[in-house]
C-alpha cells in the first residue's frame, strides 16, 4: 500500500492541475514541444532556403543568424525571451510564452540546416531536369526538389523532435510547471516521495522520447534515408 | 605442417565450402590452390587462423589444435601471415607504420628495433622510397606489397595468400607476384596460394590443388593438375579459365619483348 | 563573478568531454562486442539515458543521488561545497556518453570487418585491435558528428545553473537579480558561449583536415 500511495500524484505529473487548474506535467511538455515544432518548421524553410540563396546579401545574414542561434545555449536564449521580450513588446509575457518563443526560434535555427542538408541531398539533375521541361525555379523547388527532400528530411525532423521535446525541459529553469517542476515540487513538498517523484519524472520523459526514437528508426529504415540531425556535420560547414 | 581432418562447413542451406576435407601440407610447401568461384578456396584458407569457425572436424597446426583451444589459437595466430585480396592495409598509419605496428605491439621490439627491421623488408619489396605514404598514395601493387612485408614482419612460418592478385590492375600483378616467387624460392616459408596466376605455379609450386563446391577434386604436382587433370570438371576448368588467360599473357608477354 | 564563470564552465567543459569520451568509447566497443552480456548493458545504458533530458540527469546527481549512498556520506557530498560542480559533471557525461557511444558505433559501421580480420591474422590481441586498428578509424570516420556533440555539450555546461553550480549562466543571473545589469552581462556571456563554439568548430575542421585519410583505399571492391 505504501508503495502505491507514493505514486498517487500521477496525475499531476501527467496533466498538473487540468482541467480545473492550468495545464502542467508531462502535457505541457508534449504541448510546448508540439507548438515549438509546428511554428518553427516554417521558419526553418524560410531560413534554409534563405541560406541556399544564390544572392550573397541574403545567404550572409540567414547564415549568421542560423550559426549564432546555433552557437547559444538554449538556457540564453531563454533568458533572452523571458528578460527582454517585455521590453520589446511593453507588456508582460507569460514564463510559458518566453519559452515557447525561444524554442521556436532555436527549432527554426537547428531545423534550418535540416533543411538545407535535404535541399543538397536532392541530385542536382533534378533541378536541372525540371528547368529543361520548362517549370520555373519556383516550380521546380514546390513540385520537384521540396517533396523529395522532404522525403530525406522526415527521419531527421522526428528525432530533431525528441531532442526538442527533451529540451522542453528547460522551462523548468524559468518556473514553467512542467514534468521537471512537478517532481521537484513534489519532492520538496514530500521529501519521502522523492525517489518516486524522479523515478516518474524520468518514466515520463523517457517513454514519449523512445517511442518516437523507435519511430523515426522504423522510418529511416522503410524509406532507406538516414538521419541527418543524430549525425549531422559541424555548423556552418557545407 | 598444417592438417586438416574432416573439416566441414557451412554458410547457409546448399553452400557448403568445406565438405569434409581432409588435407595435409608439409612444412616448407608452396601450395596453389584454384578452381571456380564459390568452390571454397576462400574459406579454405580463412579457417586456418580461424576467422571463420568450422562446424566440424579439426585442425592442427605445428601439432597444436586450433579448433577448441584458445591459448593455442593466440600462439598460432602469430606464426601465421594473410596477404588478402582487397590489401587490408590500415588508412590511417604509413606504409613503415603498417610494418611496424604489429612487431612492436604483440613482439615487443623497440620503435628502433622495428623501423630497421621496417626498412629492411621494404628493401625487400623494393619500396623504402614509399615508406611515408599513407596507402591511398600508393597503387594497388604497391599496397599488396607493403601488405607482404607487414605480414613477414612477424617472420612467420606460415604464410596465406587469398587472391593477392585478383583486384589488382593487369599491369600491377607481376610486381607483386615477383615479390611472391622471391619468397617461394627462398625456401623454409609455409605458403599457401589461392589464385588463377598458373605462370606462378608452373614456376614455382610444389603442389596444386583444384577445389569445386567444398572438395579437393585434384590434388598434385603442376604438371598433373594444370595440364592433365583428372575430372572433367578441373578440366573444363582449365581450359575455359587458365590456359585462356595465362595464352593472353604470354602473348602480351612477347607483345612487350 | 563573471570571471569565475568563465573558468567554471570551462572546467566543465574540459572534465566532461574527456569523461564522457572515455565512458562512450567503452560503451562504443561494448555495444558491438561479440559478448551478448556486454552488448545488452551498453545498449540499455544509451537507450535509457538518450531517452532522459540531461536537466534531469543534473538535478538527478544533485538532488537524488547523495539520499541514495549511505547517510554519513549522503552528508557529507550535500556539505561539500563543490558538490554542484561534481553533481554537474557527473550529470553531463551521463548524457554526453550516450551521445558519444551511439555516434561512434556508427563510426564502426563504415569500417569494413576486414580491417579487423588483418589486425588478427598480424597477432594483436583484442584490446590491441581496438586501440590501434579499429578506434583511431572509428574517430575520424565520425569526427564532424562528434565536434557537433562536443559543442552541444558545451552549450549544456549552462544547465548546471540549475543546480547552483557557479558557472556563466549563473553568473549572468545573479549579476541581474543583484545589479539590475542583465542586458550587459548576459549580452558578454552571449558572445563568449558564441566564441567558443566557433573555436571548436575551427578545431574539428582543422583535425579533420590533418587527419583526412582516403578510404578509398579500403573500401573500393572489385571481386
Amino acid at each position: 500500500m505504501y508503495f502505491i500511495e507514493q505514486f498517487s500524484n500521477w496525475k499531476f505529473y501527467l496533466v498538473g492541475a487540468y482541467p480545473a487548474g492550468s495545464m502542467g506535467g508531462l502535457l505541457l511538455n508534449i504541448v510546448l514541444a508540439a507548438i515549438a515544432l509546428s511554428l518553427s518548421f516554417f521558419f526553418a524553410i524560410i531560413l534554409g532556403c534563405g541560406r541556399l540563396s544564390p544572392k550573397k546579401y541574403i545567404r550572409y545574414p540567414f547564415g549568421w543568424f542560423i550559426d549564432i542561434v546555433r552557437s547559444t545555449p538554449l538556457l540564453m536564449i531563454v533568458f533572452w525571451f523571458y528578460f527582454f521580450l517585455p521590453y520589446l513588446l511593453g507588456e508582460h509575457v507569460t514564463v510559458f510564452g518566453s519559452a515557447a518563443f525561444a524554442l521556436v526560434v532555436y527549432g527554426a535555427s537547428y531545423q534550418a540546416e535540416i533543411v538545407r542538408a535535404g535541399i543538397l541531398a536532392v541530385p542536382r539533375g533534378q533541378m536541372e531536369a525540371a528547368l529543361t521541361v520548362g517549370l520555373s525555379k519556383y516550380q521546380a523547388m514546390r513540385y520537384i526538389i521540396m517533396p523529395q527532400a522532404f522525403k530525406i528530411m522526415l527521419p531527421s525532423f522526428i528525432s530533431f523532435f525528441v531532442s526538442l521535446f527533451k529540451d522542453t525541459s528547460i522551462a523548468y529553469i524559468i518556473g514553467v510547471i512542467e514534468l521537471t517542476q512537478s517532481g521537484v515540487i513534489v519532492s520538496q513538498r514530500q521529501p519521502d516521495r522523492i525517489y518516486a517523484a524522479y523515478l516518474c519524472v524520468a518514466l515520463g520523459f523517457w517513454t514519449v522520447s523512445y517511442s518516437i526514437s523507435r519511430f523515426a528508426t522504423s522510418l529511416e529504415k522503410r524509406l532507406g534515408t538516414i538521419d541527418l540531425w543524430r549525425f549531422s556535420l559541424v555548423p556552418g560547414k557545407r | 605442417m598444417i592438417k586438416f581432418i574432416n573439416v566441414y562447413k557451412k554458410f547457409k542451406e546448399e553452400c557448403i565450402p568445406l565438405n569434409n576435407v581432409d588435407l595435409s601440407i608439409a612444412k616448407g610447401q608452396v601450395v596453389v590452390v584454384c578452381g571456380p568461384s564459390g568452390a571454397g578456396k576462400s574459406t579454405l584458407l580463412r579457417v586456418i587462423p580461424r576467422l571463420e569457425a568450422i562446424d566440424r572436424g579439426e585442425i592442427i597446426i605445428d601439432g597444436l589444435s586450433v579448433t577448441n583451444s584458445r591459448a593455442n589459437l593466440a600462439k598460432v595466430r602469430s606464426e601465421i601471415g594473410m596477404v588478402f585480396q582487397q590489401f587490408n592495409l590500415f588508412p590511417h598509419k604509413t606504409a613503415i607504420q603498417n610494418i611496424m605496428l604489429a612487431p612492436m605491439k604483440v613482439r615487443g621490439l623497440t620503435r628502433k628495433q622495428a623501423n630497421k627491421k621496417a626498412m629492411a623488408l621494404l628493401e625487400r619489396v623494393g619500396l623504402v622510397h614509399k615508406a611515408g605514404n599513407y596507402p591511398s598514395q600508393l597503387s594497388g601493387g604497391e599496397q599488396q606489397r607493403i601488405a607482404i612485408a607487414r605480414s613477414l614482419a612477424m617472420e612467420p612460418g606460415i604464410m596465406l595468400f587469398d587472391e593477392p592478385t585478383s583486384a589488382l590492375d593487369p599491369e600491377l600483378i607481376q610486381e607483386v607476384l615477383d615479390v611472391m616467387i622471391s619468397l617461394a624460392r627462398e625456401g623454409g616459408m609455409t605458403m599457401i596460394v589461392v589464385s588463377h596466376e598458373i605462370g606462378f605455379a608452373k614456376k614455382v609450386a610444389d603442389r596444386v590443388l583444384f577445389m569445386d563446391n567444398g572438395v579437393i577434386l585434384e590434388d598434385g604436382s603442376p604438371h598433373e593438375v594444370l595440364i592433365s587433370p583428372k575430372h572433367q570438371r578441373a578440366r573444363d576448368f582449365m581450359s575455359n579459365v587458365l590456359h585462356v588467360r595465362d595464352d593472353l599473357r604470354e602473348e602480351n608477354a612477347t607483345f612487350l619483348n | 563573478m563573471m570571471v569565475t564563470g568563465v573558468k567554471l564552465t570551462l572546467l566543465l567543459l574540459v572534465t566532461t568531454t574527456l569523461i564522457s569520451f572515455f565512458v562512450g568509447t567503452v560503451l562504443a566497443v561494448m555495444r558491438v562486442s561479440s559478448v551478448k552480456a556486454l552488448r545488452i548493458l551498453g545498449t540499455l545504458y544509451v537507450e535509457i539515458c538518450r531517452n532522459i533530458p540531461g536537466l534531469f540527469w543534473l538535478l538527478f546527481f544533485y538532488f537524488v543521488f547523495p539520499e541514495l549512498l549511505p547517510s554519513e556520506w549522503g552528508k557529507a557530498l550535500n556539505t561539500y561545497e563543490h558538490y554542484p560542480v561534481v553533481a554537474g559533471i557527473l550529470g553531463l557525461t551521463v548524457d554526453n556518453s550516450s551521445y558519444v557511444s551511439d555516434i561512434l558505433r556508427s563510426g564502426k559501421l563504415a569500417i569494413p570487418d576486414s580491417q579487423k580480420e588483418a589486425a588478427i591474422t598480424l597477432g594483436l590481441k583484442p584490446v590491441q585491435q581496438w586501440l590501434y586498428v579499429m578506434l583511431p578509424q572509428m574517430y575520424r570516420a565520425v569526427l564532424p558528428p562528434l565536434g557537433t556533440r562536443m559543442i552541444h555539450n558545451f552549450k549544456n555546461t549552462s544547465l548546471c545553473m540549475a543546480i547552483t553550480a557557479t558557472e556563466l549562466t549563473w553568473a549572468t543571473q545573479q549579476i541581474e537579480s543583484l545589479t539590475f545589469r542583465g542586458i550587459e552581462a548576459t549580452t558578454i556571456a552571449t558572445v563568449f558561449y558564441i566564441i567558443v563554439s566557433a573555436l571548436m568548430v575551427a578545431v574539428v575542421l582543422g583535425l579533420e583536415k590533418y587527419l583526412k585519410i582516403d578510404m578509398t583505399s579500403i573500401t573500393k571492391s572489385k571481386a
